[in-house]
């Protein structure tokens, strides 16, 4: 199952169909299948990303993406349009992703901030350069625990109090895992940064 | 300062990160939409088939319960009549004559209203069935509930429930029914009370019998106790006592002078097998395996003379005449299957059922007994010839029978009565068509045992 990388999503497509949101989703509502194709079409990429991210390998990704579609047309009568739709549609993924993750995975929480040695003017300096894809892979490599703490506090937003909450574990645990999650990126990357030109503006 | 500045690293980093990760997006399989689609209906479909279910399972016991009487429980005993409902004229009896046996009641013009057995010595007078029945009023209703056990007094009786706490304490009144009595305050008022209450009748947990208001029967669904799903075992054994299997026109053959002359006859059959079945207020079905064995005789001659116009009996090996009688025993075994449907009249100790049904049969052997006859004396042989015989394998019978049940206790009851059996279908094989498939009368009997 080869995962192809499109930096143009279907988008554009729809947005020259002129279906509003609004419209998509009130179609989506009423169980109307071309409706559902066209949200699917348009969001399926990005929530894929969403995804891929959480997950450990391509095949959860993909099955993360079904699961979460399934919820979002049972539960689309719930979005009130309070937030943008991709918004929820993101958040839907994620909260399926972490259920996905809970019931396969067995998650380590550690809560000791050791020392850990940090070249951060070398990481951001490879996030600017390094290929998307490879940077994701490398995201995906990192334990289930960094993994969640990562995405949820640098790429989702959150704090760490939210993400505690929502973890169920201590704000120290949260802070604890996004340190080291940092640091294994860090080594990832530096590891790939003896051959950082093989990767760069792909 | 380092913590600022550790802080503004974090910062750049997750910002970085944000807005590359956003950049990112996967094209999904091919067959992923449909995937979802399919999902979705499955899980559709399922959750139909579980709320259909939950719903069935719902209407169901809603039906049951709500006409399901549980004498010992007043929040499930049966509300017979409003006040308003009891409060109607009653019928004046004329005349309460008592016998030994029997208490009469006529009204004015000398016309019998009802005649009540006598069942107690001591001069109270009620009848067997409603022993038990004992009306409490509970706010404006009036309901009848069951009495697991009744003190009987000269002066008063004292209704107990299970618990032996007391459900009614009541005084007792010559020519009065025990029953009715909290209605009476007027000598001789009786018969038609008894009609309208009375006739709701406890026996063994199940109210049983049909209300009446001035003499118009109610609908018995309204106060009859509805009966759980029961399963049954039954033990039962058949046996024959008359048949058809003898065909008259084989007479002429044994008559004969030519051929082969033989004649049929089914003199013996009995079945032994057990039942298990599920009974559904007065309805039963029953399915279960027998041993079915039929004892067939077959007479025949062998024509090596002239004048065979003797007069031969089945079983009487005449040799009078110098030719070889043969009389054949054949005894076929048979592993039967009975499907059975019931439908049981009356809810006492003695009731009755009339089933009828199929039963598919197997024939597993044919143990034949060969006795012959000649001039030379008699020789008997045995053998065994299931393969090579007369009869068809399979065999299907209808199955029709009225039973008379007795209860022996709450959970065990025999039964016994007359059966017919008939076959359909070819019973013999084709090259004897000319014979009949057998329709026997005969006995069936049994135990059944009520779970």
């Amino acid at each position: 199952m080869d995962i192809e990388f499109k930096k143009l999503p279907l988008i554009l497509k729809h947005k020259k169909s002129g279906i509003t949101d609004h419209e998509l989703v009130q179609r989506c509502i009423k169980n109307d299948a071309v409706a559902q194709k066209i949200l699917f079409e348009q969001y399926a990429p990005m929530l894929l990303g969403v995804s891929f991210r959480y997950a450990n390998c391509e095949a959860a990704a993909h099955e993360i993406l079904q699961i979460g579609f399934i919820k979002v047309f049972n539960n689309l009568s719930k979005f009130r349009f309070e937030s943008g739709l991709a918004t929820w549609l993101t958040r839907v993924m994620m909260n399926t992703a972490l259920n996905y993750l809970k019931a396969n995975e067995k998650v380590k929480w550690e809560a000791n901030i050791e020392t850990i040695y940090e070249n951060n003017d070398f990481v951001v300096e490879q996030l600017h350069q390094i290929d998307l894809k490879v940077l994701m892979d490398c995201i995906q490599q990192l334990p289930t625990g960094y993994r969640i703490v990562l995405n949820m506090f640098a790429i989702e937003g959150y704090s760490h109090k939210e993400i505690a909450e929502e973890l169920n574990i201590t704000e120290s645990t949260s802070r604890s895992q996004f340190v080291r999650a940092k640091a294994l990126l860090e080594k990832k990357l530096l590891t790939l940064g003896f051959d950082i030109k093989k990767y760069a503006g792909r | 300062m380092d913590l600022i500045l550790k802080s503004m690293q974090d910062d750049k980093f997750n910002n970085i990160l944000k807005d590359r990760a956003k950049e990112f997006v996967l094209l999904p399989n091919a067959n992923a939409f449909d995937a979802i689609l399919t999902s979705r209906k499955k899980a559709k479909r399922k959750r139909f088939f579980v709320f259909a279910f939950i719903m069935s399972c719902s209407v169901t016991i809603f039906l049951i319960n709500s006409q399901r009487v549980d004498p010992n429980n007043s929040n499930k005993t049966a509300v017979l009549e409003s006040e308003k409902q009891l409060s109607d004229t009653p019928i004046i009896a004329e005349k309460i004559i008592k016998n030994n046996t029997d208490k009469i009641i006529v009204d004015q013009s000398n016309k019998l209203i009802k005649t009540t057995k006598i069942y107690n010595p001591n001069g109270l007078v009620f009848k067997a069935e409603i022993l038990n029945c004992v009306k409490v009023k509970q706010g404006k209703l009036n309901i009848i509930t069951s009495a697991n056990d009744i003190d009987l007094n000269k002066n008063e009786t004292i209704s107990k429930n299970e618990n032996f706490q007391e459900l009614k304490k009541s005084t007792v009144y010559q020519d009065t029914s025990l029953f009715v009595k909290p209605f009476i305050d007027i000598k001789n008022v009786v018969s038609n009370l008894i009609d309208k209450e009375v006739l709701v009748n406890v026996s063994n947990d199940t109210i049983m019998g049909a209300l009446k208001v001035n003499n118009v029967a109610l609908s018995k669904n309204n106060y009859k106790a509805k009966e759980p799903i029961h399963f049954n075992l039954s033990l039962f054994n058949h046996y024959m006592l008359l048949n058809n299997a003898y065909n008259g026109a084989d007479n002429n053959l044994i008559n004969s002078m030519f051929g082969l002359h033989y004649n049929d006859q089914a003199n013996q059959s009995y079945s032994l097998g057990f039942l298990f079945g599920l009974t559904l207020e007065k309805m039963s079905l029953k399915v279960g395996f027998a041993y079915n064995n039929v004892q067939f005789d077959k007479l025949f001659v062998e024509p090596n003379s002239m004048g065979l116009g003797a007069n031969i009996n089945k079983g009487a090996l005449i040799n009078d005449f110098g030719y070889n009688i043969n009389v054949i025993d054949q005894s076929l075994s048979f592993v039967e299957m009975p499907i059975l449907l019931g439908y049981t009249f009356g809810n006492k100790k003695i009731n009755y059922t009339l089933e009828t049904g199929c039963a598919f049969q197997y024939l597993t052997q044919t143990n034949t007994y060969l006795l012959t006859s000649d001039i030379n004396g008699f020789s008997y042989n045995t053998r065994n010839d299931a393969g090579n015989n007369r009869f068809n394998q399979f065999q299907i019978a209808g199955q029709l029978s009225f039973l008379i049940n007795y209860k022996l206790t709450k959970h065990i009851s025999i039964y016994g009565g007359p059966l017919t059996k008939f076959h359909v279908g070819q019973y013999f094989k084709q090259e004897f068509t000319n014979r009949n498939a057998p329709i026997y009368f005969g006995l069936n009997s049994g135990i059944n045992f009520k779970f």
